[in-house]
């Protein structure tokens, strides 16, 4: 226990002096805008959402509370997006208030070391509770530690949440077996349930819930301790009702709901995906040299969330047989198996479409899958170590073990064959190497445990199994400089030249959704997992020529000034008329080398072509070729245009655009534009995308019609543009913005007639207007908010007041009154409560016959007197200043620009200060008194 | 009884004459709803509905009077004064006790009915403690209610006050929950019949949102009489006179701390029976008056002059009664008898030097028109109130709208004017929503008449030609005057202009 406190400490001094943070925002260098020198490769680019998603946000929460506003909206992405009611935003998450009190770098190492500790910590509560021995307790921490679940989506809500599913597991044991303080634990059950509302995953606490459901019903609890287990449970969701009731007024006003509840399939995992629990690198790995998901729809967080190793899997499947009349096992085998059933798409489509289950992403049952396995192979491991192996075990594992070996290597060869893995051969070594690694330790364990006499053996076993899992997880994470934190690009420097307004991204990505938020620079995009229905159906509807991005590849000014957008970020220069002549981006064409080149011919086209614009794949690596694009006539015989391209200022994915010196092309001609390279070797090769003998390719001719954009600016990779007219709020008349914060516009107008004005914000419950101070009734057209004037001079004022959110709060803070009251009023009748309180009263009565009330009168006058002159010292030598919040009301505070804030709060400090002084002066008084 | 007759004929409000500002925005607001004007709605109020309506059916029934007006106030104080010694016998105070602390409170100012019925509250609250009969809870929820709807200040404290008491009796107490229940049944009853009326008359949004707006414009920076609290530090004397500093201690400013160290010093009192387990059930009785004049302490940090001490001392003279009479009757050893009871002497003489200074500042100072009648004002008021009704009754029809643009709101009473925007007390509209929403009345409807008044009170000294800027400009703009005299100026529409 020495040893490990001592490397908890070192982990946290280590944290305090680290210069780096457990964030992946080198996976930014993927966008060509952050990257525009060099690229270099992201140790892991699954790690996207983390860093395009939850640390905008996280960061954003932490700047609204400290600026004393509550983060209820976002007003930064998709002209304004409920933020609070997102719930993966977690602002209320215990562990995130670290990172709104610390700096950001120290913050980012230790929440996630904290949330590996915390379920580490859980998990050892729990493993002891089920009275394993305490050597396989400290295993059964360790592998908790580095759980996979844990690990793969260690930078997610998900785990913000799962963390406390061995937590909850302990407390209802404790609530079965401690009656008499069982509402010591029943509290902390609340606490849990409500923690993880707050942790931001609703489907993730649908799942542990389930499986906490589940774990009551299998242990067959008697009435009255399953009706305290789901009253906790209820009550939980009572005190996250602050949390959930704004989440749920968001989902049914979302675009998400409507999508999830139309889906025609379900979200599990595929069947063969079972194979990478036992060969993890099968497909590579996305922090590997090497990666391939097994599914479009799916991907290497989802399928190795259950991973435990091939040796734990066939520990866990020996004991769930061998010691099925064991409770524990014989509850967490069917949970186990319910799981896996739930994670894979195993039964028929029918039983997957029962509500919830339907919207669901049931994969993730495979964590629960995951923790099953550790706890029945725990359970088996304790077994064994008291009982000796006979032989009809011997021989049921030799079946049970030699059936598996052969399924999965069947399984593998169908992998690998389906994934034309064979395709890359410098790969193949590191799988067969790979599968060789677990194979032998899988077998070597079996033999040590079934077979051999050793006394150290499940020691030896313990150990076979970190062998297998950690190499997998260990540099899955990655860990970046913290230098690196989101750095100020030229994209950036160039906007904040221009007035503020709305961006929006067209072609590729260059200051994603959410990123922006980071950069403060508001992005017509929101990106969120719901999404308000209203402003999504009209800005699929206004941009639908949507791109492999999910970008707008094309805009029209109609549709960006209905939207209020002031600026454009586009890939390619948007004056032009974009003429598509390939449009599939589906399959990534053969390598273009020495030996193959990529042609297009170009028919009936016209017009004067001053750009070309096409989509390679660079295999997410560096390649140091080059690429020669070349246009010719070839009706004439003649190159009209030639250039080169080097391969390491391509981005994977990401459109290419070639600027052309004025290429006239004729609808008499025939044209043809090629890619060449030099490359020889098969490790340093580009390609394009598109279908075979049809890449993707864009002609961009000029437009005169095209006059409403203005260039401002253009970095390497990007063109800024300004939309001609685009206003936020469009008025016939004059106005002046006096505020606008994230739940509030306060906005003065001049206007000759009455009329409808509209505001680029989006429309959603909870926004009220008032006209000088007066309710108005708010609208919608479109994505905008409209608003009757009179005419006038009138000052208008839109702020965000939702409903759910306070009525969430209001039953939040009368279950958190209810649940203190009965635990408060409970633990004053049992044990240290009630032996203090004795002893109190035994003290109170020696001072009451000790001590004159004259006395006390006169001890209470003079600590005041010293308290009062004390504290006036301290605020001369403090001269603490505020300054007055802005206001335009005249009043004797204003007339006289009188800081009132700053007296009342001396004022008030001063009497917590001289009263708190005061009482403690007495006390200690009173306790020297006595003692004489 | 003699309570009831002692605060009649020698009550508060009727000492001095007509409030043209307090009185008066009572009578204007009764007499704008005998007109038509629904309150939130057409009239911006910052007091209950409840502590309107009752005058508005008393106008009703006998015509809008003066003499009505101070029976309606007069009554106010009465009940507040009988609900103070209700509680006062609660709390099983002494005779002589009783009665000192009644008469201090016939000699001040202090209560009125939205401080009365802030007593009722506590009264009904510490009487269903004492049976633990649930529909006592639901009738003390019920009187919450009614309370926040005569004057929301006071119904949120003690609404605050019931809520953290059951809190905390939730640890001894296993009916706590009961007691909650009951308590947000009765409160739930009065909201929800007052709902069900306001609703069918279509003010309620525009109740809720005035209760909102008043709320939030009086607890900050847009405070329209938000003159600070006067600054200790800045008023204490440099030199070392003994003189000076008497004066100092004894100046009508100081009173707001000597008020606070009283409450400093009844908490330590709470503190130590706390600590030394020495509470009794009486002592949560007076814990409740306590809280209660703690609560209301901040007003005086938000509101400016010596008026607002007088509004909410009237828990610390029943609290102070209380104390000074467990004080003397404390047992003593014989070893400390004399000490305490020097001790306690010299407190006696601090706490009396405090109250003959208070009468002083009150009984000299500030009522300078003592009277021995009620109702009606002295004659140099009634002079000035005829002048200006002639000069308007003269310049304007019944039909015709005004707008006093001075704060003297009883002129719309006397006159019996419609006044075409929310405001009857335009110093309230100092925001600069609340202005254009005046300059939008008037573009809407526009008044035949301004009268902008030489006597009237400028709050905080800050005139309302400073506060209203952009509607003194459109007066000046659209209106030209028509009467000037020492007293008032009339200004008339310049019809062209509309």
């Amino acid at each position: 226990m020495k040893i490990i406190k001592f490397l908890i400490l070192i982990i946290f001094l280590g944290i305090f002096f680290s210069n780096s943070l457990i964030l992946p925002t080198d996976v930014l260098n993927n966008i060509p805008s952050f990257s525009e020198n060099e690229w270099i490769r992201p140790h892991n680019s699954l790690l996207a959402d983390p860093i395009y998603q939850f640390e905008p946000w996280r960061n954003f929460a932490k700047n609204e509370l400290l600026s004393g506003h509550f983060p209820l909206w976002n007003p930064y992405n998709g002209n304004g997006s409920p933020f609070f009611a997102n719930p993966q935003t977690a602002v209320l998450y215990p562990l995130n208030v670290i990172y709104y009190v610390l700096p950001i770098p120290m913050s980012l190492v230790l929440i996630p070391f904290l949330k590996l500790f915390f379920f580490s910590l859980f998990s050892f509560l729990y493993f002891r509770q089920m009275k394993i021995s305490k050597g396989l307790v400290l295993v059964g921490t360790g592998f908790s530690f580095i759980f996979p679940f844990m690990t793969v989506w260690l930078l997610w809500p998900h785990t913000n949440v799962f963390l406390f599913f061995p937590f909850i597991l302990y407390l209802t044991e404790k609530i079965q077996t401690e009656h008499e303080k069982r509402y010591r634990y029943e509290a902390l059950l609340i606490i849990s349930y409500a923690f993880s509302i707050f942790g931001g995953h609703p489907e993730t606490l649908f799942i542990m819930l389930v499986a906490h459901i589940l774990y009551i019903f299998f242990k067959k609890y008697n009435r009255e301790d399953m009706w305290v287990v789901i009253r906790s449970i209820l009550i939980g969701f009572l005190l996250g009702a602050v949390q959930l009731a704004p989440f749920m007024e968001y989902l049914l006003n979302s675009y998400a709901l409507e999508a999830r509840t139309n889906i025609s399939q379900v979200s599990s995992l595929p069947i063969q995906a079972i194979v990478l629990n036992i060969f993890p690198f099968l497909l590579g790995g996305p922090h590997l040299e090497y990666y391939r998901p097994i599914h479009m729809s799916t991907n290497f967080q989802e399928t190795l969330g259950g991973y435990v190793g091939l040796l734990m899997i066939l520990i866990a499947c020996v004991g769930a047989i061998r010691f099925r009349a064991i409770q524990s096992v014989y509850v967490w085998t069917l949970i186990g198996i319910i799981s896996f059933v739930l994670s894979y798409n195993i039964l028929p489509d029918l039983f997957y479409k029962v509500p919830v289950f339907q919207q669901n992403a049931n994969q993730r049952f495979i964590g629960i899958l995951g923790f099953s396995i550790l706890t029945i192979a725990l359970l088996t491991l304790e077994s064994f170590s008291r009982i000796e192996i006979r032989a009809n075990i011997k021989k049921l594992t030799q079946g049970v073990l030699i059936s598996l070996l052969l399924i999965l290597l069947a399984g593998c060869i169908y992998i690998i064959f389906f994934s034309k893995i064979l395709l890359l051969h410098s790969f193949l070594p590191f799988i067969f190497w790979h599968s060789i690694y677990i194979l032998i330790s899988t077998l070597c364990g079996i033999y040590i445990l079934f077979f051999s006499k050793l006394k150290s053996k499940i020691k030896i076993i313990v150990i076979l199994i970190f062998i297998q899992i950690i190499p997998v997880l260990i540099t899955y994470n990655p860990v970046v400089s913290k230098n690196d934190y989101y750095t100020e690009i030229p994209l950036v420097s160039l906007l904040n030249k221009y007035p503020i307004g709305t961006v929006m991204e067209v072609g590729n990505p260059s200051l994603p959704a959410d990123v922006n938020l980071i950069y403060k620079i508001s992005n017509a995009v929101n990106n969120d997992a719901l999404e308000v229905n209203n402003y999504k159906t009209s800005f699929d509807i206004a941009f639908s020529d949507k791109n492999i991005w999910k970008n707008p590849d094309t805009v029209t000014h109609k549709a960006l000034v209905d939207f209020g957008i002031q600026y454009v970020l586009s890939d390619y220069d948007i004056r032009l008329l974009k003429k598509n002549i390939n449009a599939d981006t589906n399959t990534v064409l053969n390598p273009i080398d020495i030996n193959h080149l990529e042609i297009i011919n170009l028919k009936n086209e016209s017009g004067i072509l001053s750009q070309i614009r096409f989509l390679p794949a660079t295999f997410n690596r560096k390649n140091n070729c080059n690429l020669m694009i070349s246009l010719t006539d070839i009706t004439e015989d003649q190159i009209l245009y030639t250039t080169m391209v080097r391969c390491e200022d391509l981005r994977n994915y990401m459109f290419h655009t070639v600027s052309i010196p004025e290429a006239v092309l004729s609808s008499n001609h025939e044209y043809v534009v090629e890619f060449k390279s030099d490359s020889k070797s098969q490790d340093n090769r580009v390609s394009l995308v598109g279908q075979p003998k049809k890449p993707y390719l864009d002609l961009l001719l000029q437009d005169e019609n095209k006059i409403n954009f203005e260039l401002l600016g253009k970095t390497k990779s990007i063109h800024l543009f300004s939309v001609a007219g685009s206003q936020f709020i469009k008025i016939n008349g004059k106005h002046a913005v006096i505020e606008n914060k994230s739940s509030k516009l306060i906005f003065d107008t001049v206007t000759e007639a009455s009329q409808d004005i509209f505001i680029a914000k989006t429309f959603y419950p909870g926004w009220n207007a008032t006209i000088d101070g007066n309710p108005v009734k708010i609208s919608t057209v479109g994505p905008r908010i409209k608003i009757h004037l009179p005419a006038g001079e009138h000052r208008i004022r839109i702020f965000y007041r939702p409903i759910s959110f306070y009525v969430g709060l209001l039953i939040s803070f009368v279950a958190l009154i209810g649940v203190s009251m009965y635990f408060i009023q409970t633990e004053s009748n049992h044990g240290l409560w009630k032996r203090i309180n004795n002893r109190w009263k035994m003290w109170a009565k020696n001072s009451t016959q000790k001590i004159s009330e004259g006395e006390h009168i006169l001890v209470f006058m003079t600590t005041t007197i010293v308290s009062v002159v004390l504290y006036r010292y301290l605020i001369v030598l403090l001269h603490i200043k505020f300054l007055s919040p802005h206001t335009d009301t005249i009043n004797w505070v204003t007339v006289h620009s009188y800081p009132k804030q700053q007296d009342v709060i001396i004022f008030g400090l001063g009497f917590i200060f001289v009263t708190v002084l005061a009482s403690i002066a007495w006390l200690v008084w009173i306790w020297i008194r006595i003692k004489k | 009884m003699l309570v009831f007759i002692l605060s009649l004929a020698w009550g508060v409000p009727a000492l001095d004459n007509i409030s043209m500002v307090d009185d008066g925005q009572f009578g204007a607001w009764a007499t704008h709803m005998l007109q038509g004007k629904y309150l939130y709605k057409d009239i911006y109020i910052t007091y209950g509905p409840l502590y309107v309506y009752p005058l508005y059916f008393l106008f009703k029934n006998f015509g809008p009077s003066l003499l009505l007006l101070r029976l309606y106030f007069i009554l106010g104080t009465s009940l507040g004064i009988i609900a103070a010694y209700i509680c006062m016998n609660q709390l099983r105070v002494s005779r002589k006790i009783r009665w000192l602390v009644i008469i201090l409170l016939l000699l001040f100012p202090v209560i009125s009915l939205r401080q009365g019925a802030g007593y009722v509250v506590l009264f009904l609250y510490s009487l269903a403690v004492r049976k633990e009969r649930p529909y006592l809870f639901g009738f003390t929820g019920a009187a919450i209610g009614v309370t926040f709807l005569i004057s929301p200040d006071i119904g949120i404290v003690v609404g605050l006050i019931c809520f953290l008491m059951s809190v905390f009796r939730s640890i001894q107490s296993k009916s706590a929950y009961k007691e909650l229940l009951s308590l947000g049944i009765g409160l739930l009853v009065a909201f929800g019949l007052f709902s069900t009326w306001a609703r069918a008359e279509g003010w309620l949004e525009s109740y809720i949102t005035t209760t909102v707006d008043v709320f939030s414009s009086f607890s900050g920076v847009e405070v329209p009489n938000g003159q600070n609290f006067p600054n200790v530090i800045k008023l204490a004397p440099n030199s070392m006179n003994i003189f000076e500093w008497i004066k100092f201690l004894l100046s009508k400013e100081l009173m707001v701390y000597w008020l606070l160290v009283f409450y400093v010093g009844v908490l330590y009192f709470f503190l130590k029976k706390l600590v030394l387990r020495q509470l009794s059930s009486q002592d949560m009785e007076l814990w409740l008056m306590f809280l209660y004049g703690l609560f209301l302490y901040p007003i005086l940090l938000s509101r400016s002059g010596i008026g607002h001490l007088f509004f909410v001392i009237s828990p610390a003279f029943i609290v102070g009664g209380v104390i000074v009479e467990k004080l003397w009757n404390s047992p003593h050893s014989k070893k400390n008898k004399i000490f305490d009871r020097k001790v306690f002497l010299v407190l006696m003489v601090l706490i009396l030097l405090f109250i003959v200074r208070l009468i002083t500042i009150y009984r000299i100072e500030i009522t300078k028109n003592l009277q021995l009648y009620f109702t009606q004002p002295a004659a140099s008021q009634i002079g000035y109130v005829e002048h200006v009704k002639k000069l308007i009754e003269s310049n304007s029809s019944p039909s015709d709208t005004i707008f006093v643009f001075d704060n003297e709101p009883m002129v719309y009473m006397f006159t019996s004017r419609m006044n075409p925007t929310r405001y009857d007390l335009p110093f309230l509209a100092s925001s600069r929503e609340k202005r254009l929403e005046i300059l939008s009345s008037f573009i809407s409807y526009p008044p035949t008449l301004i009268i902008k008044s030489h006597k009237a009170w400028d709050v905080d000294e800050v005139s309302n030609k400073v506060r209203l800027p952009e509607v003194w400009r459109f007066i000046e703009n659209n209106y030209y005057l028509i009467e000037k005299t020492p007293d008032v100026d009339i200004y008339k529409i310049n019809q062209k202009q509309f």
